[in-house]
Parts: C-alpha cells; sequence; structure tokens
C-alpha cells in the first residue's frame, strides 16, 4: 500500500512510557525528534512501532504507573486507536487498530534500535545473517514446517521404536525358535521310528537265538535220554550176566566168558555214566544260555520302552514349547487390547500406516527444503543487490563489496580485496553498514512500507556519513524519523522537519 | 575338499531352514495363530530369501557340474597314463621300482578325483532331489 506522500501523520500519545499526553505531527521527508535524555523519545518510538508491530511487548509501552493507555494515529484520511490496559494480576494487554501497512517484519527492516536488531548485532560483532534473511522472506515459515515435520517424523519413527513394535520385530526370531522346536520333534519321531525299527531286529535276533538254543537243547536232551536208556540196558544185561554167572559152574570156560561180558558192561556202563555226564553239563549250559537270552530279551524289551516313553516325553515337552511359542508369536502380532493408543490392533498394520506417514512427511520436508533452498536464495540475491546499490550510491569509501554468502555470513571486502571481520570495525562504520543493510532489506522485502525509524544512533555517529545515509534514506523512504538527543536547555521534546526539497531545518514544537 | 562343498552345504543348510520356516508359517496361519497380514510381511521376507537361496543353489550346481566335467577329463587322463606306465611296464621300458612309484602317484590322484567326483555327483543329486 502507497501511503500519499502529501499527508502528515498524526500520532497521539496517552500514558505511553514516560509520556502523559502528546501529538505529533510526522510530515513525509525527515523528521528529527530532538529532546534531551528521559523527555520520551524511545517511549514515542516504542508507542509508534506497537501501532504496525507487536514486537515491543505491551507491558513496555504502557506507563508503569498507569493502568490505562493510547495509541492514536491519524493517516490518509483514517484514524487508528490502540489501547493499554494493565490486568489485576499486572500484566498488560493491548488491543485495537493497527495500520494498514502493519507487519511483524517491518520492526526488523525499518525500525533502528541500539539494543536490538541488525544494529545490536552488527554492533555486537556478529555476522550471520541467516535468521534475519528468514523472518523477512518468510523463509522461517517454510523451516517451521520443515522443523514440524521433522519432529513429527522423528516421533513416529521413535514409536516404531517401541515396545510393541520391538515385539513384533522378534517374529522373524520366534519363527526360527518355532522352526526349530519343529525340527526337534521331527527329530525325535524319526528316532522313535528307529529305535522301533531296530528294536524290533534287535528282538528277533535275539528270538532266533533262542530259538536255536532251544532246539539245540531238545536234541541234547532227547541225545541224553537216549544215553540213560543205554545205561539202564547195559545195568540190566549187567544183571543178567550176574544171574547166569550164579547159576554157572565157576570153573567153567563159560563162567570165564560171563565174567569178562560183566566187565566190558560195566566199563560200557561207565563210559555211558561219562557221556551222560558231559551231556547234562551241556544242557545245563545251553538251559543258562536260554535263560540268559530271555534276560537280555526281557531287558531289552525293558530298555525299549524307557527309550520310548523318554522320547514320547520330549515330544509331549516340545508339543508344549511348540503350543506357547505360538501363543508368543500370536501375542507379538498385535497390540494389547487393553493398549491406550492401538488398543489389539495389528502391529503390521499400525507400522504400515504409520511407515506411510513418515514417508509422507520425508516428501513434505524435501519439498519445502527445496522450496526453502529456492526461497533463500533469492531472497540473499536480492538483498546483496539492493546492498551493492546503497553501498555505490552512497559512496561510501573504504568498501569494495558487501554481501552474504551461501551461508548467510557477512563479509565486508574492503579494498585489494581485503576481508575484514566485523567485530575489527569502527562504532561508526558498524552503524553504517547496520543502517545500509537494514535499507537494503526494507527494499527487498518490504519496498511499500513508508516509515523508517531511528532511535538515537546519532551519539557515536560520524555526521558527515549519517547526513549521506539519511539523505539517501529520505529520497527512497516517505516518512524518516530519527530521534536525536538534544540540549537540557533546547526544551522538551520536539520535532524538527527537513522536506526533501527544502534544504533547511524546519523546528516546529507541536504538541508537549 | 573343495570350496564349492562347505558352500553347497550351507546353501543347503540354510534353504531347508527356510523351507521349514514357511512350512511353520503356513501352519500358523492355517492354525490361525497369525493374521493374513501378518503372514504376508512375513512370508514376503521369507519367500524373496527361499528365491534367493534356490537362484544361488542353481548357480552352485553350475559350477557344480563344471567341475565334475572337469573331474571327469581329469579321470580320462589319469587313466591314459597308467595304461601309458602298464604298457612301458610290460614293454620293460621301466623298471619295478619306478613303475610301482609312479602307478601309486597315479593311482592316488585318480582315486582323489573319483571320490570328489562321486561327491559332486551325489549333491547334485540331493539338489535334483
Amino acid at each position: 500500500m502507497r501511503l500519499s506522500t502529501r499527508r502528515r501523520v498524526l500520532l497521539e500519545l496517552e500514558n505511553i512510557g514516560c509520556l502523559n499526553h502528546i501529538e505529533v505531527a510526522f510530515r513525509p521527508g525527515l523528521n528529527i525528534i530532538k529532546a534531551p535524555n528521559a523527555s520520551g523519545k524511545t517511549s514515542l518510538i516504542r508507542g509508534f512501532t506497537s501501532m504496525f508491530s507487536d514486537r515491543v511487548p505491551a507491558s513496555h509501552i504502557l506507563a508503569l504507573d498507569k493502568v490505562n493507555g493510547t495509541i492514536r494515529v491519524q493517516y490518509d484520511m483514517g484514524i487508528y486507536e490502540r489501547n493499554f490496559r494493565r490486568t489485576p494480576s499486572g500484566s498488560v494487554v493491548a488491543s485495537g487498530d493497527t495500520l494498514p501497512f502493519a507487519d511483524e517484519r517491518s520492526f526488523d527492516a525499518c525500525v533502528a534500535l541500539a539494543e536490538t536488531g541488525v544494529v545490536h548485532k552488527i554492533t555486537g560483532g556478529g555476522a550471520g545473517f541467516r535468521s534475519y534473511l528468514e523472518s523477512l522472506s518468510h523463509g522461517n515459515h517454510y523451516s517451521m514446517i520443515i522443523s514440524s515435520a521433522q519432529d513429527l517424523a522423528n516421533e513416529l519413527s521413535r514409536e516404531l521404536a517401541g515396545h510393541g513394535f520391538r515385539e513384533f520385530d522378534t517374529l522373524p526370531l520366534l519363527l526360527t525358535e518355532l522352526t526349530n522346536l519343529h525340527i526337534r520333534r521331527d527329530l525325535a519321531k524319526e528316532k522313535i521310528r528307529n529305535l522301533e525299527t531296530g528294536h524290533e531286529a534287535g528282538l528277533q535276533g535275539l528270538s532266533t537265538d533262542m530259538g536255536e538254543k532251544t532246539s539245540v537243547l531238545s536234541r541234547e536232551e532227547a541225545h541224553l535220554s537216549g544215553l540213560k536208556r543205554d545205561l539202564t540196558r547195559e545195568e540190566e544185561k549187567e544183571q543178567q550176566l550176574v544171574s547166569f554167572l550164579e547159576m554157572t559152574d565157576d570153573s567153567a570156560k563159560v563162567a570165564s566168558q560171563i565174567r569178562d561180558g560183566i566187565a566190558k558192561s560195566k566199563e560200557k556202563q561207565k563210559g555211558v555214566k561219562e557221556e551222560i555226564g558231559k551231556q547234562t553239563e551241556l544242557i545245563g549250559s545251553l538251559e543258562s544260555e536260554i535263560e540268559a537270552l530271555e534276560d537280555q530279551l526281557e531287558q531289552e524289551k525293558e530298555r525299549e520302552t524307557q527309550q520310548l516313553e523318554g522320547l514320547k516325553r520330549e515330544i509331549d515337552h516340545i508339543d508344549k514349547a511348540i503350543i506357547l511359542k505360538e501363543e508368543e508369536i500370536q501375542q507379538a502380532e498385535s497390540f494389547p487390547p487393553d493398549d491406550l493408543k492401538y488398543h489389539g490392533r495389528l502391529v503390521v498394520e499400525v507400522r504400515s500406516e504409520i511407515t506411510k506417514k513418515i514417508e509422507w512427511l520425508e516428501k513434505v520436508i524435501e519439498h519445502f527444503q527445496e522450496e526453502y533452498m529456492r526461497l533463500m536464495t533469492t531472497a540473499r540475491l536480492s538483498f546483496n543487490r539492493n546492498v551493492t546499490k546503497a553501498f555505490e550510491e552512497l559512496n561510501l569509501k573504504g568498501f569494495e563489496n558487501v554481501f552474504l554468502d551461501q551461508d548467510f555470513a557477512l563479509h565486508l571486502v574492503r579494498e585489494k580485496s581485503v576481508q575484514q571481520p566485523v567485530e575489527t570495525l569502527s562504532a561508526s562504520e558498524k552503524l553504517t553498514i547496520s543502517l545500509v543493510l537494514m535499507l537494503a532489506a526494507k527494499q527487498t522485502f518490504l519496498p511499500d512500507f513508508p516509515f523508517f525509524i531511528i532511535d538515537e544512533l546519532t551519539l557515536s555517529y560520524d555526521p558527515e556519513r549519517f547526513r549521506k545515509v539519511v539523505n539517501y534514506m529520505t529520497k527512497r523512504v516517505p516518512y524518516v524519523i530519527v530521534s536525536s538527543l538534544a540540549s537540557i536547555e533546547a526544551g522538551g521534546l520536539q520535532v524538527v522537519y527537513r522536506t526533501q526539497n527544502a534544504g533547511e531545518v524546519v523546528p516546529e514544537i507541536i504538541t508537549s | 575338499m573343495s570350496s564349492w562343498k562347505r558352500s553347497f552345504e550351507m546353501a543347503t543348510q540354510e534353504l531347508d531352514l527356510t523351507r521349514r520356516k514357511k512350512q511353520a508359517l503356513d501352519d500358523l496361519l492355517e492354525k490361525r495363530r497369525v493374521s493374513q497380514l501378518t503372514y504376508e510381511h512375513l512370508g514376503k521376507t521369507l519367500t524373496a530369501r527361499l528365491l534367493e537361496l534356490e537362484a544361488h543353489q542353481r548357480s552352485l550346481a553350475d559350477k557344480m557340474n563344471d567341475r565334475a566335467d572337469e573331474l571327469e577329463e581329469q579321470i580320462g587322463l589319469f587313466e591314459l597314463a597308467l595304461a601309458y606306465l602298464e604298457i612301458r611296464h610290460v614293454g620293460g621300458e621301466t623298471g619295478e621300482e619306478v613303475y610301482t612309484r609312479n602307478k601309486q602317484t597315479v593311482v592316488l590322484g585318480l582315486d582323489a578325483t573319483k571320490s570328489e567326483l562321486d561327491l559332486i555327483r551325489n549333491s547334485l543329486t540331493k539338489i535334483s532331489l
């Protein structure tokens, strides 16, 4: 919005700072507020800035001993009023109008105060201007979006690392454990099959052995019976021969033959008896072997039973472990029903949603980072152009180039391309640089803002240079307001005007 | 032993374990212990791994086939060398001691080659199963 430069701006303050009531008028061109110390210059400027910016807190504007205060501005056929009220708790609230060209950024680009903003930064030796340009170019909106999106993405990422998701992430491990249990169960079953098959073969072998031994035993027992029968027959034969011998004459030849026969029979009986003895021993041994085989068979059966029972118990344990593992898996796939945020929902589903959100946020971040870079680069280049232009037009000696680099660091290049750190500048040069940077910022970002205000910066200023800078401003800004210290003899606060065309200063006291 | 053997054993073991895992997962779905979504999530990884392992095993099989061809050729050469030794021995061109030593060396090489070839063939059979 362009203000009619022919019109006066009337400012009325009541109970503002140390001022009870004052009315001043600003004319197009240079307006110098002259007053001794503690006369209300800063109160006036602070009050006026509150009509287009909230940067000065309301509590710093209202007079300390007052409950209510008012600022009224008349310009361009309109009257704008802003009221300040102290609440019972002691805080101060502001309400009412602001000027139509009100813009928060104007405070940074068009109000030069010693204690804040660019002047404060430069006089303190600061050279970083990123946040300054961010704020003026609205790049801070992008950085806020980027920062908020990043915070949200980080928060979501942290959420993904939370307990429920961590449990879910153990699912592959749980599945491996379950698989191992299945493998163990299959192995145990295979062992049972092998045991049953092997044992059957073993028992079969033992049974065959036993069958063979039993058969041998039967044969040997039959042989023993045969031997015993032979013995009985031989004994009967001997008795018969003894009977014959009794009936025969002892001297007869027959008697001698019978006695031989008896002797032979006895000899034979002895042989058979020996053979019976051996046979009995053999049978005893066979019976022992068969008994041992029976025991072995029994033991084998018992061992198999024990092994099978052991394996079956193991399978039972594994089955139980499988059920528990399956339950564990079932629990890990969902949030608990009493989960405050995701009660009972599937983790995979929630994770997919959150991942999509993060992906979307990353796209937002990327997009706004690109936008931010583009905006900030454009802002920096325009700003640099205006700084260069100002230096050229002001014809300030000593500086070859003043610019912000890609990192928004201020570079001051002296003649012969010598870089000079900001902190090594003289106080007067620091003020010049500050004002030129502010003016460049105003021209870049707020070209239509009608005011440029300088509050008491002239104390340590080279008057010639200050005059140059102010004249330069006056050509470009409709209203330039400068506060300046005056001697006590000069009286109260007064505004002195110097229009662009008139070469002399014309003091005018409106009201004080 | 050749490096293929260890690679083959590892690949076979892992492939077997992955197949078992897939089976376990299928069982879980059948028993309704996991939802379809979780099944798909876990199954996707397992299927991808299975495909990867199968491809790896196929590539291994190709290399093993190449190696088997080499070994067969090598066996042919050993047998030829053995026959040559025998002929020279029978013809009295080589002394007993030299013949025995050379034959022992060739036979050792031949046996080792045949043994490796057998191992490869057995392993290839397992893959085809």
